[in-house]
């Protein structure tokens, strides 16, 4: 156990506060078991903005708005907001686009693996074992010498156009042009008042830019140092308090079938997390925390952020993504393909001494 | 930081450029140019694609759910079928030919056509729409599921049973909700 220090403190509040927003959310109007899911609103928001026609996933997600901002403006005033960059930008594009397929086989990021999983979702547990297996290959890799290169401080204000491709979004919510589509069918039109998504999306920037909270980095530290780390307390704190929200809030139910956004493709639920696993450690971060950092003025987050929008068009204009009736073909073909992106990047990339 | 002149020019041309653009939309949206454009508007677009799909549909389909009134649901299933070779891959169909075979006694064929159905339209599951389907499959799932869970557990081997129960299943977890 890590000392009880204010760090400490503010990462399991983060994680509470995470766990808690994730189960109200979805009580507030957002889609069930996804009252936070950065791959969804990924999905939803790329199709807003007309990057794929599935007319059930179209609408520009606040809370994601939030996550970014909320993490700038927290950078800002704690004068932690640094442009910086320069690793592999290419590598970053593609690494955001294979966490959104990696998400889409699963139907969901990992912060709404945990969400599933503490509402009683137990075909999410492929999915858990996958993005442990993951992390663990992540961590294997990394040990073997793979390292995407370190960012540079840059010059030309680089970092600050992801927080501004955000703050237009803002814009777009409100003053709605004729290109902006938002669905009047399917799961984009579940969602919580925009007063209320943004809100949480604000508050969570925030908790997560001063802690540096991140999934797939709790379960890195797990492995790496076990409960000494405060990323695994804050863990655990997420998914004690997720869990005892839908339990006080009655969303819970224990089974395998019947579960909203859930399919019985296990070994491609837990494939699509190895992927995002995998690739989270070697890019440093979840797709959550990618945003944070993208906020915090990482341009090489940014990157993997317009990857994952990228992504995000494809997964739904491709027809990639799984549905309850389970993983698409061409999902299948992705997932794997993208596996072997992974491979032989970590082969390319890899620092081998003499 | 010392400004010169090369500074000044660049920061004037921005503030002309916001005034501009502040100006552009501001004036723009007073006089009708920034509004809505019907060949542009995809939620527009959109919206009246689904009223005229659905309009269209009731009326094609209309003389089938005469028949159903009329309970002629051997002849309701003949039209169904003429008009599932006009309109090949239209879930409509499989959403009528589904509740027919229910009315008939065919539960097991009635679920595997609302699946059908379903994965080739998932708004037949939602309550807003004019045409949705949710109220017969919540009632089918409801009574169908223990029947079948019973029937597979006295015939474990039976691959219509399997299959039927798998289908519940599917439609189940339609009906839950959730993001996709």
């Amino acid at each position: 156990m890590p000392r009880f220090d204010r760090h400490l403190f503010i990462v399991i509040l983060t994680a509470t506060t995470l766990g808690i927003l994730g189960v109200c959310l979805a009580l507030w109007g957002n889609p069930e078991n996804s009252g936070i899911c950065v791959s969804c609103f990924i999905e939803n928001s790329a199709g807003a903005l007309g990057m794929h026609n599935n007319n059930r996933m179209q609408y520009l997600r606040p809370e994601l708005i939030g996550f970014v901002l909320g993490a700038f403006g927290s950078a800002l005033a704690f004068r932690e907001f640094r442009s910086r960059g320069g690793s592999a930008p290419m590598m970053r594009f593609l690494s955001g686009l294979l966490l959104i397929i990696g998400c889409g086989a699963f139907i969901g990021c990992p912060i709404k693996m945990f969400l599933r999983l503490t509402a009683g979702d137990l075909t999410a547990l492929a999915g858990l074992v996958g993005l442990v297996a993951g992390v663990w290959a992540g961590l294997k890799c990394l040990g073997g010498g793979v390292e995407l290169g370190p960012g540079t401080c840059q010059r030309g204000g680089s970092g600050i156009w992801v927080p501004a491709l955000f703050m237009l979004m803002l814009v777009l919510y409100f003053t709605r042009p004729g290109f902006v589509i938002f669905s009047t069918t399917g799961s984009a039109v579940q969602h919580a008042p925009f007063v209320i998504s943004l809100a949480a999306g604000l508050v969570l920037g925030v908790l997560a830019q001063r802690t540096r909270f991140c999934i797939t980095g709790g379960l890195r530290d797990a492995f790496l140092i076990g409960l000494r780390s405060p990323l695994a307390w804050g863990l655990l704190g997420f998914f004690v308090s997720s869990l005892f929200a839908n339990i006080l809030t009655g969303q819970f139910r224990l089974g395998l079938y019947g579960q909203p956004g859930s399919h019985f493709d296990f070994t491609w639920s837990f494939l699509g997390m190895v992927l995002v696993g995998w690739v989270s450690v070697l890019i440093g971060g979840c797709p959550f925390r990618q945003l944070i950092k993208a906020g915090e003025g990482d341009s090489d987050a940014g990157m993997v952020v317009l990857g994952m929008l990228a992504g995000g068009g494809l997964v739904q204009g491709w027809s990639l993504a799984a549905t309850a009736s389970g993983v698409p073909f061409y999902g299948k073909i992705a997932v794997l393909t993208g596996l072997a992106i992974v491979v032989i990047t970590s082969l390319l990339f890899r620092e081998r001494t003499a | 930081m010392k400004f010169d002149r090369y500074d000044s020019i660049l920061l004037s041309s921005l503030v002309v450029i916001a005034i501009t653009l502040v100006a552009l939309l501001f004036f723009g949206s007073q006089q009708g140019e920034a509004s809505r454009n019907p060949e542009t508007d995809r939620t527009l677009a959109q919206a009246m694609a689904r009223e005229v799909r659905t309009t269209f549909l009731r009326q094609v389909y209309a003389p089938v759910e005469d028949l159903v009134k009329e309970q002629r649901y051997q002849q309701a299933l003949l039209k169904l079928q003429e008009l599932e070779r006009k309109y090949p891959g239209e879930a409509h169909g499989h959403m009528i030919k589904a509740r027919v075979l229910r009315y008939s006694g065919a539960t097991e064929e009635a679920l595997e056509s609302f699946v059908q159905g379903i994965r080739l339209n998932a708004d037949y599951i939602e309550k807003s729409n004019p045409l949705s389907e949710r109220k017969e499959i919540a009632a089918l799932v409801e009574e169908g599921l223990p029947v079948f869970i019973e029937k597979n557990r006295a015939n474990p081997d039976n691959p219509t049973l399997k299959r039927a129960l798998t289908n519940l299943r599917y439609l189940q977890s339609r009906l839950a909700g959730g993001c996709e």
